[in-house]
């Protein structure tokens, strides 16, 4: 099946992001909005298993986040209760299903975006009339996220042949192992940044304030159908919102 | 004619001397080799000729450089881009798009060729530089000396007067090497000015003349 065109996906992001902030109580209202999200990013190819391996300790951490809201914002009938303090209660369990809900959705947008290569997104955001130096500084901060991690990762797999066992050390050894080793790691990607800003620089780059494209990306009639669906489900979700139905 | 002209320049990085008082002239077709150790001031040579010191890199800067008599300082960016092509050291930090094809195209787009003649001068890079078969696929994928050849490709599609080489082989095995070569050595028969830095003898054989730094 033919992916949608990235416009489509940002449009669709922008919509469900949105809703997500704007949502503050309706938990009904946040699940649904979280079903169809996961259902568009099933759609797109979104590969959820490998989203959850990769951010497992991030989700733990949102999970620990809901629980911690569950306990201090109590509200509604109390379900657990130690010297006269509620500890859990139902209006506190929605509060952090909210929270869980609301980071799972901008999650699951983030993921749609992933699944397009970078030269589309750019042309993409070109296309919407953002300054393509914008789109570049983006995809260019996005593809030196991994190198740091890279660089970091070699010069552990170095200390480790010069005979550290990082695992066996204690937290602040391992905290001063790292301290120590952010500095050379943040220098040579500096470095590396600014080799690829001389190349990009003496490559014509910033020449004129516009540029034309050899790639260009042309809306197809399912888009059309499925921008109008999700303009319409932005406008419903509006009126449900506005009325309070 | 003269299509590179280097008068008295000197160079220095917080108060050390890079190079002092240098002048050299290359004439339009002549593919000059500038050779000397590590850290004699080849590459700031390179960078001070192509405008980067000081707009990019600081410095501090004394003298002129003139490509085909005008001042480098007083090119555009688009103008410069059309002048003087480089290819550095590294090939890791010269490529940055998804394929070979866009890696071509960006410099093409950004001095706002149209999408016909892009098309064809992509076609035109790729068979100089036999990457036609890998016109789709990711640079990641690429070994060095291939990577280096689309750098190559990338720079030569602007399709500019004078081609600057910052130790271009230094990071190649010998496969690569030898086909950059060979790639070279067909510019310099096409008449392209080339002015090539490298800390040993590897473009000797290209080279119309030696200057030791």
């Amino acid at each position: 099946m033919k992916k949608p065109d990235p416009r489509i996906i940002f449009a669709l992001v922008l919509v469900l992001s949105s809703f997500a902030v704007i949502i503050r109580e309706d938990l009904k209202l946040m699940a649904g909005l979280m079903l169809m999200s996961i259902l568009c990013a099933l759609a797109i190819g979104v590969d959820f298993r490998k989203m959850f391996r990769r951010l497992k300790r991030l989700l733990q951490l949102l999970l620990v986040v809901s629980i911690l809201r569950s306990i201090f914002a109590p509200s509604g009938t109390i379900l657990l209760e130690s010297w006269g303090i509620a500890l859990l209660t139902v209006g506190g369990i929605e509060m952090g299903a909210l929270v869980l809900l609301r980071f799972g959705l901008f999650l699951t947008s983030g993921a749609m975006l992933t699944c397009y290569p970078v030269r589309m997104l750019i042309q993409g955001m070109v296309q919407i009339k953002m300054p393509y130096e914008i789109a570049y500084m983006i995809s260019v901060g996005v593809r030196f996220i991994p190198q740091l991690a890279e660089e970091l990762k070699d010069s552990l797999i170095a200390l480790q042949l010069r005979g550290v066992v990082i695992e066996d050390l204690k937290l602040r050894k391992k905290l001063s192992l790292y301290t120590y080793l952010l500095l050379p790691v943040v220098v040579s990607s500096m470095q590396n940044a600014k080799e690829l800003a001389m190349s990009m620089d003496m490559r014509a780059f910033r020449a004129y304030q516009s540029r034309t494209s050899f790639f260009k990306l042309m809306l197809c009639p399912s888009d059309i159908v499925i921008l109008c669906v999700i303009s319409a489900f932005a406008v419903f979700m509006s009126v449900v919102l506005i009325m309070g139905v | 004619m003269t299509a590179i002209e280097v008068k008295n320049l000197s160079v220095s990085y917080d108060g050390y001397d890079v190079l002092r008082n240098f002048s050299l002239s290359v004439g339009v077709g002549e593919a000059v080799l500038i050779r000397g150790l590590s850290g004699c001031g080849k590459s700031t040579l390179l960078h001070a000729i192509c405008g980067l010191i000081p707009d990019v890199i600081e410095a501090e800067y004394s003298g002129e450089v003139l490509i085909f008599g005008t001042l480098v300082k007083s090119l555009s960016v688009a103008e410069r881009a059309k002048q003087l092509g480089i290819v550095f050291q590294n090939p890791e930090t010269q490529l940055f798009c998804d394929s070979i094809e866009d890696e071509i195209a960006f410099g093409l787009e950004n001095i706002c060729i149209p999408h016909d003649e892009m098309a064809q001068r992509i076609e035109q890079m790729l068979k100089l530089t036999n990457m036609e078969n890998f016109r789709f696929a990711s640079p990641k994928a690429l070994s060095g000396g291939q990577k280096q050849r689309v750098v190559l490709a990338a720079v030569l599609a602007l399709d500019p007067k004078v081609l600057l080489l910052d130790e271009a082989l230094s990071q190649l095995d010998r496969r690569g090497k030898d086909a950059l070569r060979e790639q070279l050595r067909l510019l310099r028969n096409e008449g392209r000015t080339m002015l090539m830095v490298d800390h040993d003898d590897e473009l000797m054989s290209i080279a119309s003349r030696i200057v030791n730094l």
